[in-house]
């Protein structure tokens, strides 16, 4: 086992209605921020879940910090902040009086833990406001307070800007890259928003209905998407056989009747153009072009929007 | 634990259903005032005394008024962490099912005890008052006492005898389900407070053995005990297994 704080082997969680998350197994490294991409429902939030011990894993390990999370909760759970879908807290008690219900909880020794926490989000410590009285936003901070209060050495976060407004974002942004390279948190950030993710993560797992399509770091991810070859034809559908029957070649997406991208530069342009000629078909325009990180991402996951 | 009573202390504040429990302990010991007072004044041979007037009050708080409201109070203490969703808070921490189930029965019980005194000391401090205008007949301190020990142990009994009703409310995640339940259980108290079944109906039986009615009557009060332990233990072992099944969804 090398370097990881978390990796989960082969992870499954199964329910009446079918697999939520199939076969996971992703790798955090210490010190860096890993987002874990996919649309709604791709299973983000039930990874994040397990990972924190809320619900048990129908098959599969996970590993934090090397330890099976199973039978070692109690070691390692204080050591993990965490913010789950919506922001949970009593509604008729003040943000104070509600991170120190878990202050207590937690047993946490400093006693300007609460105070500092708010002030790092912006949010006033000596405030007669309800948590009920909060907006979408203020009460996303709360709960990003209520994750760093402990000063936790890994933070798992379901989604955290949501609600945020475009200044919010950018300071919890900035903020969380600080505690990364500042303090050496290790974060795990998941996001349906492609430039959210590419903005702050230094790795990406890219779920898609519980399957991790893919794994890496941001710079190879920009890496892998820089480049394609388009072709315009007579009829993409003939074209893709021919792709796949001659060349043995699968990275392609049909975009049109008339358009196909072709994603292993390796190939001779030439070779394919003659054999879609000899094949009857009209090649009518073909050059190589840059993908953005978006494009990729919708290829990857079978052409869906995930912006 | 201490930690855990001191939290739901805290989440209490400026909660109305708290406000309405408290308001809950004044009206039986204010009605069964009204009630001894007209009677009274209608025939001045009807005289009040402290038995009388505790009697009462122990058969509508145990019969029908304190089981529904600490019901409500107990199912609202444990949905409302269902419904603010800070389950996934708290099991974080970690704190494990069992402790916090365990804590919020500890605090249900406190809650139950604090229901009780507060119509003792109603009625207690009542009494003081209308002997200024109305002679009370046994007005001396064990009298009171005799009440606040029996009061006590009706409190133990209504405590027990609400567990499975938590339970209704860990297995719905929400209190409508204990409410229905506890108003059927309330009618079929009323329906049977004169039966010969009221022995073994729990939630009765409870009031006959406070009362000491049960050894009155001639029956063997340790069938009643057993029933109403069996039913609070059963209560206990369910919610603690349902609870401790539970995924945070």
């Amino acid at each position: 086992m090398s370097n990881y704080i978390i990796e989960t082997r082969n992870l499954t969680k199964t329910y009446l209605a079918g697999k939520s998350v199939a076969d996971l197994s992703i790798h955090v490294q210490k010190g860096r921020i890993y987002g874990l991409l996919g649309r709604n429902g791709a299973g983000k939030t039930t990874t994040m879940k397990m990972l924190l011990g809320l619900i048990q894993p129908t098959t599969g390990e996970i590993f934090i910090w090397k330890k099976n999370l199973r039978g070692n909760e109690k070691k390692i759970l204080p050591r993990i902040g965490s913010l789950i879908e919506a922001p949970g807290f009593y509604p008729n008690l003040t943000a104070t009086e509600n991170l120190n219900i878990f202050a207590a909880l937690r047993g946490v020794p400093n006693p300007y833990a609460v105070k500092d926490a708010l002030n790092l989000v912006h949010l006033p410590y000596k405030d007669k406001k309800l948590f009920s009285e909060y907006s979408l936003g203020m009460k996303q901070r709360l709960a990003i307070a209520l994750a760093i209060m402990h000063d936790p050495e890994l933070l798992i976060l379901d989604e955290p800007m949501n609600g945020l407004d475009p200044i919010g974002i950018a300071e919890i942004r900035l903020f969380l890259r600080q505690l990364c390279e500042e303090k050496g948190k290790t974060i795990l950030i998941s996001s349906h928003i492609l430039s959210e993710i590419s903005l702050l993560a230094d790795d990406i797992g890219i779920l898609d209905k519980g399957v991790l399509l893919e794994e890496e770091s941001l710079a190879k991810l920009e890496q892998k998407s820089s480049k394609y070859i388009h072709f315009t034809i007579s009829d993409t559908a003939q074209a893709a056989r021919i792709l796949e029957q001659s060349f043995y070649e699968k990275q392609f997406l049909i975009q049109d009747d008339h358009n196909i991208r072709l994603y292993n530069l390796a190939l001779s342009v030439t070779k394919i153009v003659s054999v879609f000629i000899e094949n009857g078909l009209e090649v009518s325009e073909v050059y190589t072009c840059e993908d953005n990180l978006e494009e990729y991402f919708k290829r990857i996951i079978g052409g869906k929007e995930i912006v | 634990m201490f930690r855990l009573l001191q939290c739901e202390y805290i989440k209490l504040k400026r909660s109305k259903f708290l406000f309405i429990g408290i308001l809950g302990t004044l009206i039986v010991p204010f009605f069964v005032y009204m009630k001894a007072i007209t009677d009274y004044l209608s025939n001045p041979n009807n005289s009040i005394s402290v038995f009388s007037l505790y009697d009462n009050a122990l058969m509508f708080l145990m019969l029908l008024f304190a089981p529904i409201v600490l019901t409500i109070l107990g199912a609202w203490i444990i949905s409302r962490e269902y419904i603010d969703g800070t389950l996934k808070n708290i099991f974080v921490i970690p704190i494990s099912q069992i402790t916090f189930l365990c804590g919020k029965l500890f605090f249900f019980a406190i809650l139950t005890f604090m229901f009780m005194f507060l119509s003792w000391l109603e009625i207690a401090l009542l009494a003081l008052l209308c002997n200024c205008f109305i002679p009370i007949a046994q007005l001396t301190i064990p009298s009171f006492l005799f009440f606040f020990v029996k009061m006590f142990f009706g409190g133990i009994l209504l405590w027990a005898t609400q567990i499975p009703f938590l339970y209704l409310t860990i297995r719905t995640k929400g209190f409508i389900a204990p409410i229905i339940a506890i108003a059927t259980t309330s009618l079929i108290n009323v329906i049977l407070s004169n039966s010969r079944v009221a022995r073994v109906y729990p939630w009765s039986a409870s009031y006959l053995l406070i009362t000491g009615h049960l050894s009155e009557q001639g029956y063997q009060k340790e069938i009643s005990i057993v029933i109403i332990l069996v039913i609070c233990l059963l209560g206990i072992v369910a919610s603690l297994y349902r609870f401790k099944k539970e995924e945070i969804k």
